[in-house]
């Protein structure tokens, strides 16, 4: 039972990696932007998280410099991608090696330091005296609990919201929502800039609050592995909540097969969390229609065109 | 106040694409440069090393030569995929899982005469990169799957086997995660230039044969014509399935080629870091090069002036080894952003108030 608690709250911990950057690109691809850059951005997040959080100290500036990063290379992958019309797989894929390259680039200096301040535990009160289910959920750092609510507001701005409306209209059919009056272009930069934003975010959660150090290629395919979440999570953000956390789950299950006693040669577990990426994405092609693929996903948009 | 206005324009000459790329490249330095002094190392004294390393000398031009052998063969690999718009984004995996089914043969195989055993081992390499390819082939095709997501993520499970083998079974005597060499006959011939190998001449032949291929047969036809429109393609009657299948087994077997030609006609022994992510690099390629297979050798050895320029930056002034890829990465979004300038007139007009 102390194992599973373990796993569970471990679960929930590392889910959360992947929970700020799959809301952060279904807010993107909402919009109709493909952002492949996610590995990247999640790289310098967690690059320049750390960076300052090793050197001021203070942890809410080291979050807000990795989301202000994140929607700084957002921003980049807009321009490129909007203004600039270009492929956005390609700008995607160039913007994944930016992040890798300059993130190794500048934090050479920084592999191998500890900070000095990491973010606490906050037991919850009353909720985290209750037994196996407080310990599992009611013990983490404020960034979990963030990471709880996230997705309702962000599902409550999607469908309540005129904001939201514009910003799905603009995935499905850009030309008609311009003509109902919702500016294309400007819908489609925030949306980037803002899903680049919680990447970032993810990226510092994963350096200063989960594994608190910072080693080259940190993310791991994490980035890849939230593309392919957002797909499993059909455009969903509640959807996505679930998914963050089960693959978490199903992640610290098999990275604990060896405390089980089963057979498995342990160095093959570091390939789990991909070859598992890949079996949710063969379960939701077998379940059926992804229903809310944004129709417009990765085309670009010519203003002039409209009639 | 002026406003820029986009005008659609006709294909522009080649000459006006080629001054276009050219200038994206330069672009391209320019930004690579502030990185650099922002290290605090002087741009122009770099740039000065890069061009000197690869060029100032017999040995730099051999080495230049040996390192564009792989990015050649990985950038047919993820051109010939690129040319029904298929992204082959898992050349690196597909070349590792090459080098792996090659080397299974080395450790557990007879040795074989010298061409023999060679041939035995280059198509093994290509046996297993395909191998690897037809995974998220038949992903996409039976499962619609995203081959982008998949053919990335089987890197780290390829890269992940390698390490199984060479922490385990294959490791050398000495205890490092690398075989022991392999015998002679298992080695590529060098040409009596450095220590450029026979792979180069591989390559150049596959350049020619996928060229003869894409441009002069029917079965090249039916590839572009599935990269330009998929439902002209259909109603062209083209099996699409069987051709994309068809497609990632060669893109994997390209990949797979690099892998094995890297091991037995360089490094003599499989280990972790047989490619410094050649892989990624021929998806630059062969985006650079349009997927033209003359193209892409031109574009391969430009790259590997430049990774191995970052090789002697960070030997000579210290800079980390990730420069290499920050400048691709500056290029490659260089070159994108060029595309417009290509696709459209740029015109200043004043605004009416």
């Amino acid at each position: 039972m102390g194992d599973l608690v373990t796993i569970l709250f471990t679960a929930i911990a590392s889910g959360t990696i992947i929970l700020y950057a799959t809301i952060g690109e279904i807010i993107t691809e909402r919009s109709g932007i493909l952002n492949l850059g996610v590995e990247g951005i999640m790289l310098m997040g967690a690059f320049f998280g750390f960076l300052v959080a090793y050197y001021t100290n203070n942890l809410f500036f080291a979050i807000v410099a990795a989301g202000m990063m994140g929607g700084l290379l957002g921003l980049i992958h807009a321009f490129m991608s909007i203004t600039m019309r270009a492929n956005q797989v390609v700008s995607g894929l160039a913007l994944t090696m930016f992040g890798q390259g300059a993130s190794a680039f500048f934090g050479i200096n920084l592999v191998g330091k500890t900070l000095k301040t990491s973010f606490h535990p906050v037991h919850i009160p009353v909720l985290s005296k209750i037994p196996v289910i407080g310990e599992i959920l009611f013990q983490h750092n404020i960034l979990v609990y963030c990471g709880f609510i996230l997705p309702f507001i962000v599902w409550y701005i999607f469908t309540k919201t005129t904001w939201g409306l514009a910003l799905r209209a603009t995935g499905e059919e850009p030309l008609s929502s311009e003509i109902m009056g919702v500016h294309v272009i400007k819908v489609r930069y925030i949306a980037t800039i803002v899903g680049g934003v919680f990447i970032g975010i993810s990226g510092a959660y994963l350096s200063v609050a989960y594994s608190k150090l910072w080693v080259e290629g940190i993310t791991a395919g994490k980035g890849w592995i939230t593309i392919a979440l957002v797909i499993f999570a059909n455009w969903n953000p509640l959807i996505a909540y679930g998914g963050a956390y089960l693959f978490g789950a199903l992640e610290q299950l098999g990275l604990s097969l060896q405390k089980f006693n089963i057979d498995f040669p342990i160095i093959l577990l570091k390939s789990i969390p991909y070859v598992f990426t890949i079996l949710f994405l063969l379960f939701i092609s077998l379940k059926g229609k992804r229903s809310n693929l944004p129709k417009a996903l990765g085309d670009s948009y010519f203003r002039e065109s409209r009639g | 106040m002026y406003k820029i206005k986009l005008e659609q324009r006709e294909r522009v000459s080649n000459q006006q694409d080629l001054i276009i790329t050219l200038a994206a490249i330069g672009v391209a330095l320019i930004l690579s440069g502030i990185f650099i002094a922002l290290n605090g190392v002087n741009p122009f004294a770099a740039f000065g090393k890069v061009f000197s390393s690869a060029f100032g000398s017999m040995y730099g031009i051999s080495e230049t030569l040996l390192k564009s052998i792989p990015l050649i063969f990985t950038g047919l690999a993820v051109a010939i995929a690129l040319n029904s718009k298929i992204w082959n984004i898992g050349a690196e995996g597909q070349l590792y899982f090459g080098a792996i089914t090659a080397t299974a043969y080395v450790m557990y195989g007879p040795v074989l005469p010298a061409p023999i055993m060679i041939l035995t081992l280059l198509a093994l390499g290509a046996i297993g990169g395909a191998f690897w390819a037809a995974i998220p082939a038949l992903l996409k095709i039976k499962f619609k799957m995203n081959e982008v997501i998949s053919t990335l993520l089987l890197n780290y499970v390829a890269m992940n086997i390698a390490d199984y083998f060479l922490f385990g079974a294959w490791k050398g005597k000495d205890n490092f995660p690398y075989t022991t060499e392999f015998p002679d006959q298992a080695k590529l011939p060098q040409l009596g230039f450095g220590r450029v190998h026979f792979g180069i001449i591989i390559a150049l032949v596959l350049v020619v044969i996928m060229f003869l291929v894409i441009y002069y047969t029917k079965t090249g036809y039916k590839l572009r014509l599935t990269g330009s429109s998929l439902k002209a393609a259909k109603y062209a009657g083209i099996d699409i399935k069987k051709m994309m299948f068809g497609v990632f087994l060669c893109s994997g077997a390209l990949a797979g080629l690099a892998g094995i030609v890297q091991v037995i006609g360089v490094e003599y022994k499989l280990h972790q870091h047989i490619s410094p992510g050649y892989g990624y690099t021929g998806i630059i390629v062969a985006w650079l090069a349009r997927s033209n297979p003359f193209v892409i050798v031109i574009f391969a050895f430009f790259l590997s002036v430049l990774l191995k320029g970052a090789d002697s930056l960070q030997i000579a002034m210290g800079l980390p080894a990730a420069v290499g890829v920050v400048i691709q990465s500056l290029i490659l979004f260089a070159i994108l952003g060029s595309e417009l300038f290509k696709n459209y007139n740029l015109k200043l007009i004043k605004r009416s108030k």
